[in-house]
């Protein structure tokens, strides 16, 4: 079986995602719409469902936790935000990050590729 | 002009047409088969919730009601079922590995079970209508076999008029009558689909949403063969004469047959009103006193026998013609089961008079029954 390059690109934003959602919300807090609108500005997601089953998981699991809170229009919003086990876990996976980046960066400028790969820590 | 709810969505109150609102229905039906438990439960909410906000956004665009194109773009925005609970699976196994070393205790209800929705295609019989001429029961038909719809309307017809000499074409139009009556229409997206063994789904049903609304009928007749659509004119207007013909005979045999059952029963309540025995002499009946106990009760029966197909065929045709009120199914299993017993109970009679010493009458009896109300009438 070929490889097929867009589920490998897919597969390669899909172990970004804990990550990332992690990483805004140690920023601050945040409700389900503001990380999609992040998150597909990033473009990390394309479809918006996929958010929804990651945040629950995440909750479930105690890496986040959420409150209600009022909204100026419409009904109370889920207000995401990390909890102590979550920032543990978060720095363990940035650790993890660092050395891959650190690795793929390495072989990046040690090849004459130009940098196609957008690196989704600024 | 369309149809439309106010819907709830997380609170807040909606405007939706009734295709989209099957559409978004469907699609929420959906992710609850594919999310499920309390977890999925929380899942499906969220993702209502985020629903709400988008229409609230398209409603503060200025929009009054949402439409069909406004589901499918959150459909597209948000993703299939599928897509969604497809892009699970592959995140657990990094998120299995960071939590071992997490090592945060059990992860309760952490698994999604995935139920495909894209059940095979089941197929059932539902009355076509789309390609219908009276009720869509060849239509549907087809749909079901496979076949031509056209085809087998033709095999029925030659085949009822090949055979009427020998069991005469009335099986054939209760038959069809019964069978318009049985079989439910397909009128619901959902519905089309089963008819034709499509698999259910959001792409499918969307699809179905948008080619049965909100203009093909004139629209595709019109614009795909002229030919086509002048045959279908002249095919329904040939049809509707012929029911309305059928339609006009069934009066006829009703208003006989409730003549006949008349004036029988009177004569069985008193003789002397009506000279029967004129009648029975010119049958030369008279004088055989069993025969003339039993036969008023024969041709009532009888005629109820007849009374019950002909009051149907004279609904249909009204129904067909001047678009009235169809008939429940409780009414018409009951008819059916009043038929046969009335059927039983005439087959008996008409053997209780065969055993009388003038068999060779009696054998004319059905005749009688329906020829004597006719001449009546």
């Amino acid at each position: 079986m070929p490889i097929n390059i867009d589920n490998l690109k897919s597969q390669m934003r899909k172990g970004m995602l804990e990550f990332c959602v992690l990483l805004l919300l140690k920023q601050g807090d945040a409700y389900a719409s503001e990380i999609i609108t992040r998150m597909k500005d990033a473009r990390l997601i394309v479809m918006e469902g996929t958010l929804y089953p990651l945040l629950t998981r995440l909750k479930n699991d105690g890496l986040l936790t959420y409150r209600w809170e009022e909204s100026p229009s419409g009904p109370p919003r889920k207000y995401y935000s990390i909890t102590d086990t979550g920032e543990v876990f978060l720095q363990q996976l940035k650790q993890s990050w660092d050395e891959i980046s650190h690795t793929v960066n390495h072989l990046l400028s040690s090849s004459i590729s130009e940098n196609f790969i957008e690196n989704p820590e600024q | 002009m369309k149809k439309s709810f106010p819907t709830n969505i997380n609170g807040k109150i909606f405007y939706i047409d009734e295709d989209a609102y099957s559409l978004l229905q469907n699609y929420l039906s959906q992710l609850h088969a594919t999310f499920v438990g309390s977890e999925g439960e929380e899942i499906v909410a969220d993702i209502e919730s985020r629903i709400s906000e988008l229409f609230e956004e398209k409603i503060n665009a200025g929009a009054h009601v949402i439409i069909i194109s406004d589901v499918n773009t959150i459909i597209e925005t948000m993703g299939r079922p599928e897509d969604i609970s497809d892009s699970v699976s592959p995140e657990d196994t990094p998120h299995a590995e960071a939590d071992g070393k997490a090592g945060n205790g059990p992860r309760p209800s952490q698994r999604m079970p995935f139920i495909s929705v894209n059940l095979p295609g089941r197929k059932r019989i539902f009355r076509n209508m789309q390609n219908k001429v009276f009720g869509g029961v060849f239509g549907g038909l087809a749909a079901f076999l496979d076949w031509d719809s056209t085809i087998m309307r033709i095999l029925y017809v030659v085949l009822a008029i090949f055979t009427a000499p020998f069991v005469h074409f009335w099986p054939y139009v209760i038959l069809y009558l019964l069978a318009w009556m049985i079989i439910p229409p397909a009128r619901t997206p959902r519905q089309i689909l089963e008819m034709h063994g499509e698999p259910v789904n959001i792409d499918t049903v969307g699809q179905t949403i948008l080619s049965t609304s909100p203009t093909p009928p004139p629209y595709k007749g019109s614009s795909n063969s002229g030919a086509n659509n002048f045959f279908s004119t002249i095919m329904s207007v040939f049809a509707k004469c012929i029911i309305g013909f059928l339609g006009l005979m069934g009066g006829l045999i009703a208003i006989g047959c409730t003549v006949a059952i008349l004036t029988f029963a009177t004569a069985l309540i008193s003789h002397g009103i009506f000279d029967y025995d004129a009648i029975f002499e010119s049958m030369e009946l008279l004088g055989r006193p069993h025969f003339i106990t039993f036969l008023p009760w024969v041709v009532i029966v009888w005629c109820l026998v007849a009374i019950i197909p002909a009051i149907a065929l004279v609904w249909t045709a009204a129904c067909v013609l001047f678009n009235c009120a169809g008939v429940s199914r409780p009414v018409i299993i009951s008819a059916i089961i009043v038929e046969v017993v009335l059927i039983a109970a005439g087959i008996v009679l008409t053997m209780i008079l065969n055993s009388a010493p003038y068999h060779h009458l009696s054998m004319l009896l059905p005749a009688t029954a329906i020829t004597v109300p006719i001449s009546m009438a």
